[in-house]
C-alpha cells in the first residue's frame, strides 16, 4: 500500500500540521479547531502579562502559549491545556507521589506500595512485601535522578538484599515498597467524564514477512512512518540498544524473521524512540475507560487531561487497571496520527469543552483552511511583537479555484496588482512562478461571484501582461488564510538566489540596451528634419485635437 | 552639501525604509508613543473600497486612543461629515466670521442656473468636486464665463464629479497648517513642482538631479516628479521644452499643482504666518463641533495680507511637517500625544536607554497581506544600566549554525539588535541589553571555538527591537528587483512615445523624406 498521507484526521492532514512539530503540534491542533470555529486566536510570547498566572515550560520558540476569544470571553491555552485547569491540578498532576496519594485517597487504584520511616524494622517493611506480588521496586522516599531505586525485584532474597543495600549500604532510612507495573500501558485523554481517545504504545517492532531481514524490515517501518504526521520525526534509529535487545530475543539484523512474527526492538514504549501508537478507543473495555475518568475525577481542577494506565494483572489488587501518571499538558499527536486505528478528535473535544456555544454550530471536519504557524509566529520568534492575532478564518463553505496562466506573465507589477484584486475581494490564497511563461494563481473564498469576478480581471491588466491562456482547476487542497506572492526564488537555499540575481541582472543589462535603443530612436525622430519641418502641422493638429 | 533643513533628531535612524512616504504619520505618531512607555496595536480594517488599511490603538492602563492614519477616534464623525463636504465647512467657518472663499455648491449644472448663481462671485474663479481628494479636479485661474462653463463640464463628464463648487479665486500661497486643541503646531508653504536653472543643465537634468534629492527624503521617496502631459504642457505655456536651459535662479514651474504628492515642495512656513491668522487656524478647528484637531488649508498673500481657509482635513498626513525640504520640523508627534496623553509629557523612557525603534515590515508583510489581524509591539525597554555595543567577528562554520548560536542567546538574554553578515564568514552585531549580560556575552563568544577575532566597540546608534537578520554580503536581491521594474516602465513609456510618433500624420507625411534621407546616408 503506497499512500503519502497515514491516519489522519479529514481536517488536520499531514499538510496542515507540516509546520507544527512536536508539542507545537499540539498547540497548534487546538488552536486551529477553535479558529476554524470562528474564534479570535491570538499567540503570545512568553513575556505576556497573560500567562504570568499560569504554569508554563518549555514555551520558546513560541507557539505553545495562545488564547482563543469569543464576544463574551477568553480563555488562555498552553498547549493543550486551557486556563480551565487550575495551577494547584497541574501541581498535583506533575508530581507523582501526589498523584499517588490523592488518587488513593478517592480510592482510584493506583500501583500499591507503602511508604515507611527511619524508625521502621526490616522485618515491618520485609513483611508487608508479601502482601503484595513480585515483582517489586524499592526506593528511598526522597529519591532523585534514581539513586538508591531497586527495580524488578522478583523473590523474597532480593529483596532482602535490597532491603539491606538502600537501608544500610546507601543509608536511606526512609523507603518506599512499590509494585513493579508492567503490562500494557495505555494512553487516555479524558475530558470531563468522555473517553476520547485511547491508545497503546507499543515498543519499536517490526512484522515479519518470511522475505526481508530484519534491517530492511526496519527501513520499511520507518517509510510507513515517514507518512505520519507525528511519527516522521520519530523514525526507529538503529543503535546499540536495538542491537543487544533482538540479540537477547536470539536475532540479528540479518535474521529474517517469519511471516507474520512480531519481534520487538526496544523496551520503552515511547513514541519518540520508535514506539507505535495504536488508537484502541472503541475497543477499549468500559472498566479502563472508568479508571481513566475517575482519575480526573478525583483531582480537583483538572477537567481534562492526560491519564497513563497500565493494566492490572495484580491478583492481589482486585482492579482492572492501575493509574501511574497523569498529564495535565497531554502531548496529542499520537491520537491525532496513530499508526492503527482511528485518529481521534481531541481537539474538538476540548473547544467544546471550552466554547460550548460553538459545539456542533460550525462543521470545521471538513475545513481546508488554516493559518501560516511559520509565517504567522515569525514576528513573535524575532521578539518583534509581543502578541499576534490570526486574519479570521473564512466563514461558510469555501470555494476555491486555481487558474494557470500562460503569456507575458512574469512582471511583479502584474503580480502585485492580482495581489491587490484577490485582497481587494477578500480572496485567499497565492500566486507562483511556476516557468518563465506561466503562473499559477490560487483563490479562495466564500463568495463564489467574487471568484468570478477575479477570474476575468486575470487578463485585464494589459500595461504590464500579455496573458494567452488561462486553465481553470478546482483546488482541493488545503488553503492559508491571507494572500501571497509566493517568492519565487527560495531564499533557503543559495544557489537558487544566485541563479535569480544572474537571471535579473543579465535582464537588466538586455533591459538598458532596448532602453537605450528605444531612446536613441526618439531622439532621432524628435530631432529629425521632417519632424520639425512638420512642427506647424502638429500644432494645428493639435488645436484641432482641443476643439473636440 | 549643507542641510537647508533641520528634521527632528529622534527620527534620525529610526524610521525603517517600509515607513516610508503616507506610513511616515503613523509611525512617527506611534514611536512617539512608544518611547513614553506607551503600549501599540496595530490591526488591519478592511476598507469599504476593498484594501487592508492598518489602525493603531495607543494604549496605558486607563487610557485608550484609536487612530485611523493621524485621525483619533475622538473626533466626531459629525465632524469628519463637515470636513468632507468643502461647503458645509465653508458655511460654519463663515459662521464664525472666518475668512472663506466667497462660492457656493452648484444646485444644478443647467447653464442659466450656473449663470444665475455665479452673478456675485468675481473672476478669475475655482471650481472644484465637492468630496475631491488630493487636489483632483481643483482648476484654478478660470478668467471667464465660457471656461467656466467648459471646466464644469468637463469636471462632469470627464471626472464624473456631478458636485461641484464654485468658488473665487485667492491671490496667495499655499499653507498647510497643523492644528491641535489651541495651538498651530506646525505649518508649511507649498511651492508647487519646479526647478530652478543653474545656466547648465537642461529641465530634464534639474529634474532628474531634483529627485534623486527627493528619493533620499524620507517624506517624499516615493514621489518623483514624473514627465507627463501635464508638465510638457506647462513647460509650453513658458516657452520650455524638456531639453532646454534655463538660467541661473530661473524658477521654472512644472505644474500648476502644488501638491507635494505630485511634486510640489514643503517649505517650513510656521513662522511666517501672522499671530491673527494662527488665532484664526485655531478658531477654525473649533468652529467645527468635535474636531479636536486637523489640518488647515489656506491661503495667504504676504504682499496684501489678505488670506483665505479653504478647506480642513481630518487625516492629514505629516509628513510634510517632519520631512521639509527647507525649514524646520515641527513636533507634530508630541504635539498629538501630549494632547492625548498629557500624563506622559516628557516621560521619555527612550531618554535613559539606547535608540530603540520598532521594525514595520509587519504592516505589509502580515497586515496588508491578511495574514494577521492584530500585531501588538513589545514594549520599550526600560531598565537600569541597558547598553548598546557593536561586536564583529569572524567565524567560517556555515551560517545557519552561527545564526542559531547567536539568535537563542539574543533570545535568552533578552538582547534586542540585529545579525549582520557583512561577507562571507565576517559578522556583526548590534547588541542592546543589560551591560553585564553584555560582558557575558562578549566573553562567550571569546571563548566560543567556532568564532575568531572578537571585537567590540561602543555603539549609540539606533538598535531595532527584535532579532534581526541581514545578509549584507549579496547584491540586494530588492534593489535589482526594483532596478528591473523601473526600466521595464520606462521601455513601456517610450515604446508608447514611440508609437505614438511613428503614427502621427506628420511621421507618415515625411515617411518619403526620410527614405530618401537614409538612401544618401548609405
Amino acid at each position: 500500500m503506497k499512500e503519502i498521507q497515514g491516519i489522519s484526521l479529514p481536517h488536520l492532514t499531514n499538510e496542515i500540521v507540516k509546520n507544527a512539530r512536536k508539542t507545537r503540534l499540539d498547540a497548534f491542533a487546538v488552536a486551529l479547531e477553535g479558529w476554524r470555529r470562528g474564534l479570535k486566536l491570538k499567540w503570545y510570547t512568553r513575556d505576556s502579562e497573560h500567562f504570568q498566572d499560569m504554569i508554563i515550560f518549555g514555551v520558546n520558540p513560541p507557539g505553545r502559549l495562545f488564547s482563543l476569544s469569543s464576544e463574551k470571553k477568553t480563555h488562555y491555552f498552553f498547549r493543550t491545556r486551557g486556563d480551565k485547569v487550575t495551577n494547584e491540578a497541574v501541581e498535583i498532576g506533575s508530581e507523582k507521589d501526589d498523584t499517588k496519594e490523592i488518587l488513593l485517597q478517592k480510592g482510584v487504584p493506583v500501583p500499591l506500595g507503602k511508604g515507611f520511616g527511619e524508625d521502621a524494622s526490616d522485618e515491618e517493611i520485609i513483611s508487608y512485601s508479601k502482601e503484595l506480588d513480585f515483582p517489586l521496586v524499592l526506593k528511598p522516599t526522597n529519591a532523585s535522578l534514581g539513586n538508591g531505586v531497586v527495580t524488578n525485584i522478583r523473590d523474597d532474597q532480593e529483596f532482602l538484599k535490597a532491603v539491606n543495600y538502600v537501608r544500610h549500604d546507601l543509608g536511606y532510612g526512609e523507603v518506599v515498597v512499590e509494585q513493579h507495573v508492567q503490562g500494557e500501558e495505555y494512553r487516555i485523554y479524558v475530558v470531563e467524564d468522555k473517553v476520547i481517545a485511547a491508545y497503546n504504545r507499543v515498543p519499536a517492532n517490526i512484522i515479519g514477512d518470511g522475505v526481508h531481514t530484519i534491517e530492511e524490515l526496519i527501513g520499511l517501518k520507518n517509510e510507513e512512518r515517514k507518512k505520519n504526521a507525528r511519527l516522521n520525526s520519530c523514525l526507529i534509529e538503529m543503535d546499540i540498544e536495538i542491537l543487544e535487545f533482538i540479540q537477547e530475543a536470539g536475532y540479528s539484523l540479518e535474521s529474517v524473521p517469519k511471516k507474520g512474527e512480531k519481534i520487538f526492538l526496544r523496551q520503552k514504549t515511547n513514541v519518540s524512540s520508535g514506539g507505535d501508537p495504536i488508537d484502541v478507543t472503541d475497543t477499549m473495555p468500559e472498566e479502563y475507560k472508568k479508571v481513566a475518568i475517575d482519575a480526573i475525577k478525583a483531582v480537583p481542577g483538572l477537567h481534562h487531561a492526560g491519564v497513563d494506565i497500565i493494566v492490572n494483572k495484580n491478583r492481589k489488587q482486585n482492579v482492572p487497571a492501575v493509574v501511574i501518571e497523569l498529564n495535565p499538558t497531554a502531548q496529542i499527536g499520537g491520537a491525532l496520527f496513530p499508526l492503527k486505528g482511528k485518529a481521534r478528535d481531541i481537539p474538538k473535544a476540548i473547544i467544546d469543552y471550552y466554547f460550548p456555544e460553538t459545539k456542533d454550530k460550525v462543521d470545521t471536519t471538513k475545513s481546508k483552511v488554516y493559518f501560516d504557524l511559520i509565517n504567522v509566529l515569525e514576528p513573535l520568534e524575532n521578539r518583534a511583537a509581543l502578541e499576534v492575532e490570526v486574519s479570521p478564518a473564512p466563514m461558510g463553505k469555501l470555494y476555491a479555484k486555481k487558474y494557470i496562466v500562460y503569456g507575458d506573465v512574469q512582471r511583479q507589477a502584474y503580480h502585485r496588482w492580482l495581489k491587490k484584486q484577490a485582497l481587494d475581494r477578500n480572496l485567499h490564497g497565492n500566486i507562483k512562478s511556476t516557468v518563465f511563461d506561466e503562473i499559477e494563481i490560487i483563490v479562495a473564498g466564500t463568495d463564489k461571484q467574487k471568484i468570478e469576478e477575479f477570474k476575468k480581471l486575470i487578463s485585464n491588466n494589459k500595461r504590464n501582461s500579455k496573458v494567452t491562456k488561462i486553465k481553470e482547476e478546482n483546488h482541493d487542497e488545503p488553503v492559508t488564510v491571507g494572500f501571497e506572492i509566493t517568492e519565487q526564488y527560495n531564499t533557503s537555499s543559495a544557489r537558487s538566489i544566485q541563479y535569480a540575481l544572474r537571471k535579473m541582472e543579465k535582464d537588466l543589462k538586455n533591459m538598458t540596451k532596448q532602453k537605450n535603443r528605444i531612446e536613441k530612436d526618439n531622439w532621432h525622430i524628435v530631432n529629425s528634419t521632417s519632424w520639425k519641418v512638420t512642427e506647424p502641422v502638429r500644432k494645428v493638429g493639435a488645436l484641432v485635437k482641443n476643439r473636440q | 552639501m549643507d542641510n537647508e533643513y533641520k528634521w527632528l533628531p529622534e527620527l534620525e535612524g529610526t524610521v525603517p525604509k517600509e515607513a516610508y512616504g503616507y506610513a511616515i504619520s503613523n509611525y512617527a505618531i506611534a514611536y512617539e508613543a512608544w518611547r513614553r512607555g506607551l503600549n501599540i496595536t496595530f490591526e488591519k480594517v478592511y476598507h469599504n473600497r476593498g484594501m487592508f488599511i492598518p489602525k493603531y490603538t495607543i494604549y496605558s492602563k486607563n487610557n485608550k486612543v484609536q487612530f485611523s492614519h493621524t485621525r483619533p477616534h475622538l473626533v466626531s464623525k459629525q465632524a469628519i461629515k463637515i470636513c468632507v463636504n468643502k461647503q458645509l465647512t465653508r458655511e460654519a467657518l463663515d459662521k464664525e466670521n472666518i475668512p472663506v472663499p466667497k462660492g457656493m455648491l452648484l444646485k444644478s449644472l443647467d447653464e442659466t442656473y450656473i449663470k444665475k448663481a455665479t452673478s456675485g462671485l468675481n473672476f478669475p474663479l475655482v471650481v472644484k468636486p465637492l468630496n475631491g481628494r488630493g487636489g483632483r479636479g481643483v482648476i484654478t485661474g478660470i478668467d471667464d464665463f465660457v471656461e467656466l462653463k467648459e471646466n464644469i463640464q468637463y469636471l462632469k463628464n470627464e471626472l464624473n464629479f456631478d458636485q461641484i463648487i464654485v468658488e473665487e479665486y485667492i491671490q496667495g500661497e499655499d499653507y498647510r497648517a497643523f492644528v491641535i486643541g489651541d495651538k498651530v503646531v506646525g505649518a508649511f508653504r507649498r511651492l508647487p513642482p519646479h526647478v530652478i536653472g543653474d545656466g547648465k543643465n537642461s529641465i530634464k537634468k534639474l529634474m532628474k538631479s531634483k529627485n534623486d534629492i527627493r528619493v533620499k527624503i524620507p517624506g517624499t521617496y516615493n514621489m518623483r516628479v514624473i514627465i507627463n502631459k501635464e508638465i510638457k504642457r506647462e513647460l509650453r505655456k513658458q516657452n520650455y521644452t524638456l531639453n532646454s536651459v534655463p538660467s541661473r535662479g530661473q524658477f521654472v514651474r512644472l505644474k500648476t499643482k502644488n501638491n507635494v504628492s505630485s511634486g510640489g515642495d514643503p517649505i517650513d512656513a510656521t513662522d511666517e504666518l501672522p499671530e491673527e491668522i494662527k488665532n484664526n487656524l485655531v478658531k477654525a478647528v473649533k468652529a467645527i463641533p468635535g474636531l479636536i484637531q486637523g489640518g488647515v488649508d489656506v491661503i495667504y498673500d504676504k504682499k496684501t495680507g489678505r488670506y483665505a481657509i479653504l478647506e480642513i482635513n481630518t487625516k492629514p498626513s505629516i509628513r510634510n511637517h517632519l520631512y521639509p525640504i527647507k525649514g524646520n520640523a515641527h513636533e507634530i508627534p508630541k504635539a498629538i500625544i501630549d494632547y492625548y496623553f498629557p500624563e506622559t509629557k516628557g516621560n521619555y523612557l527612550s531618554k535613559t536607554t539606547p535608540k530603540y525603534y520598532f521594525d514595520y515590515l509587519f504592516v505589509t508583510k502580515y497586515i496588508r497581506n491578511n495574514r494577521l489581524e492584530k500585531f501588538t509591539l513589545p514594549p520599550h525597554p526600560y531598565e537600569p544600566n541597558l547598553d548598546s555595543k557593536l561586536i564583529s567577528f569572524k567565524s567560517n562554520k556555515e551560517l545557519t549554525r552561527v545564526k542559531q548560536l547567536i539568535r537563542s542567546t539574543f533570545h535568552k538574554l533578552k538582547f534586542n539588535g540585529e545579525m549582520n553578515l557583512i561577507r562571507s564568514g565576517e559578522y556583526e552585531l548590534i547588541v542592546a541589553g543589560n551591560y553585564q549580560d553584555i560582558d557575558f556575552f562578549i566573553d562567550k563568544l571569546r571563548s566560543n571555538r567556532l568564532l575568531s577575532e572578537v571585537q567590540f566597540y561602543n555603539y549609540a546608534g539606533p538598535v531595532r527591537i527584535g532579532f534581526t537578520f541581514n545578509n549584507k554580503s549579496m547584491s540586494d536581491p530588492l534593489r535589482l528587483i526594483e532596478e528591473n521594474e523601473n526600466l521595464n516602465k520606462k521601455v513601456k513609456q517610450l515604446e508608447k512615445e514611440l508609437n505614438q510618433l511613428k503614427n502621427s500624420k506628420s511621421w507618415k507625411i515625411t515617411s518619403p523624406l526620410r527614405k530618401l534621407k537614409r538612401k544618401r546616408e548609405k
